[in-house]
């Protein structure tokens, strides 16, 4: 169980402990609104674990290396920012995968991509929490914005390089 | 500030509710049955072509991954029912609400990159910041300054595998998203739900 779990579940004890003491049945109240989301978020989150074992595995490494080098320019970028939407992972496997990556010749451009695609529009969470927590109006419309945002930092990061 | 209150039972703003976070029976069934379809195609094409072997190992590892996400998502499901209970709407309302502007986007930017902890821990939040009136820019603002720009991150994991120097042009190349994200989804959102009411 990792620290941030624990602090999470800390302070959901401490918030539990708070409202239980609060007047008009609160306590119910927030337990319905629990459920309520409980009822939303398991029927997809199930299969989303499944999708994403079996897309990890799927993944083809050397191939990538190859597509996102430094020479690779704005082709590289896109399919840097295709690869952090697609890959399934959290950061402790997309961190040493990114750093996999660099070693192997992919340009620092086309790794920031990488990295802020999978920060902003990873499909993975997208399906695990995103939609099921927030609903899809809310997550396309995220979404949307960030389709076009990921690539422009690999520009921002080729100017900071330029300048520095 | 315009006229918005009085329409509340207008088309435009049934569309905005839409697609405030939350969603819908509808939108919770579809998304039951795409991520469904996803699995089971996933898992064909991992059988034929990775073969039985690693569609086994594949299996076994998915089940310790359940372990690892029922605490995650059973803390974020408490938290969100709690929290909604015992934090005031007002003050969020007023600091992230429609009429909050870039100031608005400023302090979700702020809290995105305090916020530590996985998905588990911030969309419960966007649900609560929602319930309590926080616009959909402010919304899209937070979720993207967390992703982006998360401090922890930073120091736990990138900093760990890419190293300094790498790290800090990739953070500085997303400085400016996550506002320019919440101007867009503000802007998406004009655009989708027609004109608005000119403001004074």
């Amino acid at each position: 169980m990792s620290a941030s779990l624990l602090l999470v579940w800390a302070i959901a004890f401490v918030a539990a402990g708070a409202v239980a003491v609060m007047p008009d049945k609160s306590f119910s109240k927030a337990l319905g609104i629990s459920w309520r989301q409980a009822l939303r978020v398991t029927p997809i989150v199930l299969p989303a674990i499944i999708a994403a074992g079996f897309l990890a595995a799927l993944l083809p490494e050397r191939l990538i290396a190859g597509l996102i080098g430094a020479e690779s320019g704005v082709t590289g970028v896109l399919a840097a920012s295709f690869i952090g939407a697609v890959i399934p992972t959290g950061p402790m496997v997309v961190m040493p995968i990114a750093a996999a990556l660099l070693k192997a010749g992919g340009g620092v451009p086309q790794i920031c991509a990488l990295v802020s695609a999978w920060s902003i529009m990873n499909l993975h969470r997208l399906f695990l929490w995103e939609l099921p927590m927030l609903g899809g109006p809310f997550t396309w419309r995220r979404f949307a914005t960030g389709l076009l945002l990921a690539p422009l930092t690999a520009c921002v990061a080729q100017l900071i390089l330029l300048a520095g | 500030m315009n006229d918005s209150s009085s329409e509340a039972s207008s088309p435009r703003s049934d569309r905005v509710n839409r697609a405030k976070p939350g969603g819908g029976q509808k939108s919770a069934l579809y998304g039951f049955l795409f991520v469904s379809a996803l699995a089971l195609a996933s898992a064909v094409l991992c059988y034929l072509i990775r073969g039985p072997e690693v569609f086994a190992e594949v299996v076994g590892a998915q089940g310790d991954f359940l372990l690892d996400v029922i605490p995650r998502v059973g803390a974020g499901i408490f938290l969100v029912g709690f929290l909604t209970v015992l934090i005031p709407p007002e003050p969020i309302a007023k600091l992230l609400g429609e009429g909050s502007g870039l100031k608005g986007l400023l302090i979700a930017t702020a809290a995105g990159v305090a916020t530590p902890g996985g998905p588990w821990v911030i969309f419960p939040i966007v649900t609560l910041f929602s319930r309590s009136g926080a616009d959909l820019g402010a919304c899209v603002t937070y979720v993207t300054a967390w992703g982006l720009l998360s401090f922890q991150r930073l120091l736990v994991w990138e900093i760990a595998f890419l190293g300094v120097d790498v790290s800090l042009v990739r953070y500085t190349s997303g400085l400016a998203v996550p506002i320019v994200a919440g101007l867009l989804a503000r802007r998406f959102m004009a655009m989708v739900d027609g004109p608005r009411p000119a403001r004074g």
